[in-house]
């Protein structure tokens, strides 16, 4: 027993359901930082001598004992007092330890431009068998074979069908409408079986299978954090694994059209590769997020957008955030902010620019489909009653989304302005100001432009 | 007496614990459709915004017997 006698806590323990993940691999950090779960299954990453300590923390140990352990390892000099600092002054705020100051609720990650509204299709013990039962799709002989096929097959849609050919599929039947949906449907769950089976390929375990909402739009997802364990080349896979099982969902339904000659799935077969572009995005979180996120070893890029510019800006800024990065790393992110921040800004900007008239209209389109759905049932039409109802609650989604996302704005820029003016009443003073500077003059384009008549 | 350099008080102020958010992998669904009424017209929006009113990247819209927007890049609207 190596307690020290002088800390009238006792030893420090971990808390109940903490899990070592180890060091995060390929990480684009110096030092390479370690991973550690909560019982809630928040992860949270660790500097190099914050997870040390953590390791240490066994609960017989006291603060001089793994002061020593560490300075042996670390090959600097710690002392007691310095590992007990840590301890209440890092890792007890997290709820990582028992029996110190623990915060009254743990603090978890919220991050920007996440998912909303999540529903579960998919529990994770089901997602974890679906996984388990796909994996040999990743097998070097059958990726190699996919690959090979699905470039065979461009090349014949390109240069021998013809894209246009592919195009040329007029949705005049609702029925055809519903198929190409359903597929669409299908396509995208195979995507997130996908994500699944990569993760279960490389030994870590897939959490559920759901539905939410993106932005302004409904979205599949798949819960793969514990891929966070993984070697980089693990993560790698797992998040390329939904656009693998494209691949895979492409070249059934061009077996289907080879036996069957329906050229609405060579359509769908279009679609689909737009939709596999569109993942490959880098600025949200799309597959190519993840994708870029992984190459530089760097777990969360949105939370680097503010060190990287204050550390721009300004010389003496220096956040570990920042200033930890590797070299290649940092000129990686750094072009990723440059891009991001004009692109977003745009966009939001655009969307708050013109929210209730594109509400408007959306709530017209909702209100027009679903009175054609009302009527399509009443004339016994189904099929055109369904197509209808597809488009009401798609347009009721993108309403619910875009005001979400602006109340989401709003309730961030209050929260910074806050922040940022707490005890200072010359800042906050500047804080309303400035609030009043952008409200009141886009209030006044709206009514100027007429945005909120005409509903 | 221990030879190694000694942690600052400074260096322990600036350890970080990062929260790190969920790995949700996400895959949108945009299928949209228009039907003004008068005869069926049908879109599939890929990348945009909403279903009518789009300001996206991509937009692929097909119409009954119309290919004047099958696929246009940047900002578009079909109301």
């Amino acid at each position: 027993m190596t307690t020290d006698s002088r800390d009238p806590a006792g030893p420090p323990r971990l808390a109940d359901g903490v899990e070592l993940l180890g060091e995060f691999s390929g990480s684009g950090i110096a030092e390479p930082p370690g991973l550690v779960r909560r019982a809630d299954g928040q992860v949270i990453q660790l500097s190099r001598l914050l997870y040390l300590v953590t390791r240490l923390i066994d609960g017989s140990r006291g603060p001089d004992s793994i002061a020593a352990l560490v300075t042996a390892e670390l090959g600097r000099s710690l002392s007691g007092d310095q590992v007990s600092y840590l301890i209440t002054a890092k890792l007890a705020p997290l709820g990582l330890v028992t029996d110190r100051a623990k915060p009254a609720a743990l603090p978890t990650a919220s991050p920007l431009l996440a998912l909303r509204a999540r529903a579960t299709l998919l529990p994770a013990a089901a997602a974890d068998i679906a996984g388990t039962f796909l994996r040999p799709l990743f097998r070097w002989p059958v990726v190699a074979a996919v690959i090979i096929g699905a470039a065979s097959l461009d090349y014949w849609i390109l240069s021998v069908n013809g894209l246009a050919a592919a195009l040329r599929q007029i949705l005049g039947n609702p029925d055809d409408l519903l198929v190409v949906a359903g597929l669409s449907v299908v396509s995208a769950l195979f995507h997130e079986c996908g994500h699944a089976a990569g993760c279960r390929y490389g030994g870590a375990r897939p959490g559920r299978i759901g539905v939410g909402i993106y932005l302004v739009w409904p979205s599949f997802f798949t819960n793969v954090t514990d891929s966070y364990r993984l070697s980089r080349a693990g993560r790698l896979r797992t998040d390329l694994g939904g656009l693998y099982f494209n691949l895979i969902f492409i070249l059934a339904l061009a077996g289907v059209y080879t036996a069957t000659s329906w050229r609405i799935l060579l359509l769908v077969i279009v679609l689909t590769h737009l939709e596999m572009l569109e993942q490959l995005l880098p600025f949200v979180r799309f597959d190519g997020y993840f994708i870029l996120s992984d190459l530089v070893g760097v777990p969360d890029l949105f939370t680097r957008v503010v060190p990287v510019v204050r550390g721009t800006l300004s010389r003496r800024y220096r956040d570990p955030r920042a200033t930890g990065l590797r070299r290649c790393a940092r000129i990686v992110i750094t072009a990723w902010v440059l891009c991001v921040i004009p692109l977003l800004t745009l966009t939001l900007g655009y969307l708050l620019l013109h929210l209730p008239q594109a509400d408007r209209a959306l709530w017209h389109s909702m209100t027009q489909a679903a009175h054609l759905a009302a009527a399509a049932v009443a004339g016994h039409q189904y099929g055109d009653a369904a197509a209808d109802a597809i488009g009401a609650a798609l347009a009721a989604v993108s309403i619910a989304g875009s005001l979400y996302i602006a109340a989401g704005l709003l309730r961030r820029g209050i929260s910074l302005g806050s922040r940022w003016s707490a005890g200072r009443p010359a800042r906050r003073l500047l804080a309303v100001i400035a609030a009043i500077a952008c409200t009141v003059p886009l209030t006044l384009l709206w009514l100027a432009q007429g945005q909120f008549s005409d509903w | 007496m221990t030879n190694e350099p000694v942690v600052s008080m400074r260096e322990l102020e600036l350890e970080t614990a990062e929260l790190l958010p969920a790995r949700e992998t996400l895959c949108v669904s945009k299928c949209g459709y228009q039907n003004h009424g008068g005869g069926p017209s049908y879109s599939f929006t890929q990348v945009g915004y909403g279903n009518t009113a789009q300001a996206g990247l991509v937009n692929v819209a097909l119409a009954n017997g119309s290919f004047d927007n099958i696929l246009s890049l940047g900002s578009g609207n079909i109301i």
